[in-house]
Order: structure tokens, then C-alpha cells, then sequence
């Protein structure tokens, strides 16, 4: 990878990375230090990294970093969670979108990552099952279950409003 | 049980029904009925209860658990449904079950807005991660500008009339009188031997420079063009000679001239018949020339001086270096101009 290749990786993919960092870990200062590690990795990794497995290899070196800093901010007692409505631009849910964030945060981890590997980049269950280092089957009971959780979610936010 | 009255004969009534009275409670229902012939009639509703057997079956299919998901198989293919997961048999096996239960239409939109509506979230700082060319290796991109700064200064001065006097006549004949003295007039024809046969085209200014170097040795060699070949070659020919006249000064700087000594010296004829059989065959390179050869062969390898700093360059600094050539050149000297990724450089 040269580092032409490297900087349009930049331009092609921090945006993505960068969103589903911030969307696992609700916090805007951790993911951009998160997203900065990752590109750093991938860096001292170039010569090593394909050009058409950069964005498979950013999501995966994400993913691992973003659960290795979450493990290390618990066990310093330095992780808190954060709701979705504290970062996000309003408060109260105005639409599906909000009601759905919502639901989302409240997934375990794992669900979490895998439903927005699949939803906003597209991955299939393959890839994810690369980026995540889980069994294909894993993939496919996780998102199973989240889709199942969300679901129950919004019934719940109808029967409120 | 006790005695039989007006609050407890429907018990009585049961059990006789069910045929669990004793005798002796036999004969006190009977003795009660007729007591109170009004309530045969109860008694005969309570005998004529029948209880019949019903099949009574719910649907199992809503029931079973997904052996994959472990969801309930309705939820697994409504979701597989979502998923675009769902294979011929599920899809025939989801199809029946919304016939049956026409509300799984409603259920199957409720999962369908489980899928996340993209969303962008830009990140704001790209410029830092972004990696700018030759940042990382600062020392090797001056070393390499210092050498090229050397290089082109080195061209430029040649090209100037200040640089004339390194080649002045004097300085050759000097030479050619030491060559001669030592037995090695040959030395031409020797090193003939091992010239290359294909050459490279030089950059204009190391031409002008060669040009005028051997424009000067010509004339020196005018006045001992009739002196006879030396009969013995002496193989103790100092080499350091050629350089002192003939290496240019941008070589000596760059590296140590290398000369293909013992292979010339392997070369040589064994004895004068055999040297004088080949005179004549042969034409002879002047030491400038053997200079130019030997630096464009050791030291440039067969390419030109820009082509071989530009390549040094590029794989220093990861930038593409591109040499514009002189654009204009008058008497008084050259004019070049280098671009190094941003950096421009040009001297008169």
C-alpha cells in the first residue's frame, strides 16, 4: 500500500469506521482515538495490507481495538455508558430512527457490532464473521437475536406513545 | 359424610352419580327424596351429565423452536425473511403460516423496521491521519537533496568558463608525458579491451563537459601523434592517474570510482607480437573517453546523471522527482530546475 493508497483509504472509509465505533461506544472523544489507532495500525501494517481488503481490515483492527479499550476503560472502572440521547442531537424520540438508536443501545455488545456491520456497511454474514473473529453460525444467532430485541423494542415504544 | 339435608344433598347427588355412595348413604338419599320429591328432578339432571371425548389440537408449528436460532420457527422465518436468509422450504413453510394467521403480515413489518437507516456520521479530522510523502523519513530526503544539490552544482560548474581550467591542455600533456614514461602508451588500446559496446547517452552538460576535455587532449595528443606505440606494457599502470585528470569531480564526490582493473589487466596481451597482430583492429578510446565509459557504466549504470538521481530520489523520499531539462543555455552557462513533490529547485 502506498501512501496514496493509504490516504484515499482515509478519505474512503474513516467516515464508516468512525461511525461504527461511535455507534458501539456512544462516545465521541474514545472513537476518535479509536479511529486513529486503527489507521495507525493499518499503517505499520501497509506493505502487508491488499487494496481490496482495506475496508475488511479497518473494520476488523476497529472492532479489536474498540473491545480491547473496552475491556481495559471497565476494568479501570473508566467506561461509563452512555445513553444514546446523550450524544445524540435531541432528546425524547421524534422518530423510528431515534426510537431505533435507542433500542440499539440497549443490545450487549456483540449484538450491537453485528447489526451495524450488516445494516450500515452491508457485510454479509462471512465478513462479519472475519471482522468479528466469531463462528458464521454466532453471526447468524446474534443478529437473529438483536433483530428480535429491536423489534420488541419498538412494539413496547407504540404501546407507550 | 353427614347426615343428609337441604345444604349438602348436592354432594350426595354427585357422589351418586359418580356411584361413590355407601348403602347406608344409599338409604338416606332415599328416604330424603322422599321427603322432597321436588328435588328428583335435580337428581336426575346430575345422572344425565356425560362427559364425551373432544379432540382439541394446537397449531405445533408456532410452538417449535428453530434448531439453528433458537427462536420460535415463526419468529426465525419472519426475521430470516428480513434477512433475505430464508431458503425454498422456509419461504413455502413462512407462506402457509401467514394464511393461517393473517396478523404475521403485520409482525413481518414490524421486523422490517429493524433495519437501520443509514447515517452519516462524518469524521471530522481526516487531515491527521492522513500521511503527507516523505514526512517519515526526514534524514533520507536531505541526505538525498544534498547529494543532488552536489550533483547539479557540480554539472553547472563544469558548464561554466571558471570550470575550464580543470581540463586545461597543460594538465593532459602532463599526463600523456607520465603515460609515456612509463612504458604504457598502449594503455589506450588496452583499455579498448574492456569498453562497453553499447552506450548510453549522457546528459547534455556531462557531454559539454567531455567535449571540452577532450577537445583539449586532441591538441595535446597532435604533438606526439607520430611517436611509436610502446613495445612493453607496464602493468603497474597507476590508475590513480586516470583519475586525478579525467574523473570529473561530481564522480569523485558521489562515490569512489571503481575500475575493472584485474579484468583489464587479464585482457592484456602476453607478448608484443600478439599486441602488434592487434594494433590497428582496434580503435583506441581516449582516457576522457574511458572515463566517461567507466562513469556511465560503474557509477551511472547505463542511465543518464538525472535519471539516476531522480530514481535515487524517489526511493528515498517516495516522491516522484522529475527533472525538467535546461531549458535555455548560453555562453556564460546552464540552467536546471528540479521538482521534488512540492519543492521546486532551479539555478542558472
Amino acid at each position: 500500500m502506498t501512501v496514496k493508497e493509504y490516504n484515499q483509504a482515509v478519505e474512503l472509509f474513516s467516515d464508516n469506521v468512525f461511525r461504527f465505533v461511535l455507534k458501539n461506544i456512544r462516545d465521541e472523544e474514545k472513537a476518535k482515538d479509536i479511529v486513529q489507532d486503527s489507521f495507525e495500525k493499518m499503517w505499520e501494517k501497509k506493505d502487508k495490507v491488499e487494496g481490496s481488503k482495506v475496508k475488511s481490515y479497518l473494520f476488523t483492527t476497529a472492532y479489536r481495538t474498540m473491545i480491547d479499550k473496552i475491556r481495559k476503560y471497565k476494568k479501570q472502572g473508566n467506561w461509563d455508558e452512555v445513553s444514546e440521547s446523550d450524544y445524540a442531537h435531541s432528546a425524547g424520540h421524534h422518530d423510528l430512527s431515534e426510537v431505533l438508536q435507542e433500542a440499539l443501545s440497549r443490545l450487549p455488545e456483540v449484538q450491537r457490532s453485528v447489526v451495524l456491520l450488516r445494516d450500515y456497511e452491508g457485510y454479509n454474514y462471512d465478513e462479519i464473521s472475519e471482522i468479528t473473529n466469531l463462528s458464521l453460525s454466532q453471526v447468524k444467532v446474534y443478529i437473529f437475536r438483536a433483530r428480535k430485541a429491536l423489534k420488541e423494542y419498538l412494539v413496547s415504544i407504540e404501546h407507550v406513545i | 359424610m353427614s347426615k343428609i339435608n337441604l345444604h349438602n344433598y348436592e354432594a350426595y347427588f354427585l357422589d351418586r352419580a359418580e356411584g361413590n355412595l355407601t348403602a347406608a348413604e344409599e338409604l338416606q338419599l332415599k328416604a330424603f327424596l322422599e321427603e322432597h320429591p321436588d328435588l328428583k328432578a335435580d337428581l336426575e339432571d346430575f345422572e344425565n351429565i356425560q362427559l364425551t371425548k373432544e379432540e382439541v389440537s394446537i397449531p405445533k408449528l408456532s410452538l417449535l423452536r428453530n434448531e439453528e436460532t433458537g427462536l420460535l420457527q415463526k419468529e426465525h422465518l419472519l426475521i430470516a425473511s428480513v434477512e433475505g436468509a430464508l431458503n425454498a422450504k422456509e419461504q413455502k413453510e413462512l407462506n402457509t403460516l401467514m394464511e393461517e394467521d393473517p396478523n404475521l403480515l403485520d409482525e413481518l413489518a414490524l421486523y422490517e423496521k429493524t433495519k437501520l437507516p443509514q447515517e452519516r456520521l462524518p469524521f471530522a479530522d481526516k487531515d491527521s491521519l492522513k500521511k503527507k510523502q516523505g514526512k517519515l523519513i526526514y534524514w533520507q530526503f536531505y541526505a538525498a537533496a544534498a547529494s543532488v544539490a552536489a550533483a547539479l552544482l557540480s554539472i553547472v560548474l563544469l558548464n561554466t568558463p571558471s570550470a575550464e581550467p580543470l581540463y586545461e591542455t597543460a594538465s593532459v600533456q602532463k599526463f600523456e608525458q607520465v603515460a609515456r614514461d612509463s612504458e604504457s602508451a598502449n594503455f589506450g588500446y588496452i583499455i579498448q579491451a574492456e569498453a562497453p559496446k553499447k552506450k548510453s547517452r549522457p546528459t547534455q552538460a556531462v557531454e559539454n563537459s567531455f567535449a571540452k576535455v577532450e577537445s583539449a587532449t586532441n591538441q595535446a595528443n597532435k604533438a606526439d601523434r607520430n611517436q611509436p606505440p610502446l613495445k612493453k606494457l607496464d602493468k603497474q599502470v597507476e590508475f590513480a592517474e586516470l583519475e586525478q585528470v579525467e574523473v570529473e569531480p561530481k564522480a569523485k564526490e558521489a562515490k569512489p570510482l571503481v575500475l575493472p582493473e584485474q579484468s583489464v589487466i587479464a585482457a592484456l596481451p602476453d607478448d608484443t607480437e600478439a599486441l602488434e597482430s592487434r594494433k590497428g583492429k582496434t580503435q583506441s578510446l581516449s582516457l576522457k573517453e574511458f572515463a566517461k565509459e567507466t562513469i556511465q557504466n560503474e557509477l551511472l549504470k547505463n542511465k543518464t546523471v538525472t535519471q539516476l538521481i531522480a530514481e535515487e530520489l524517489a526511493s528515498a523520499t517516495n516522491e516522484k522527482v522529475v527533472f525538467e531539462p535546461a531549458s535555455k543555455a548560453n555562453k556564460k552557462g546552464l540552467q536546471f530546475a528540479m521538482n521534488l513533490g512540492s519543492i521546486s529547485i532551479s539555478k542558472k
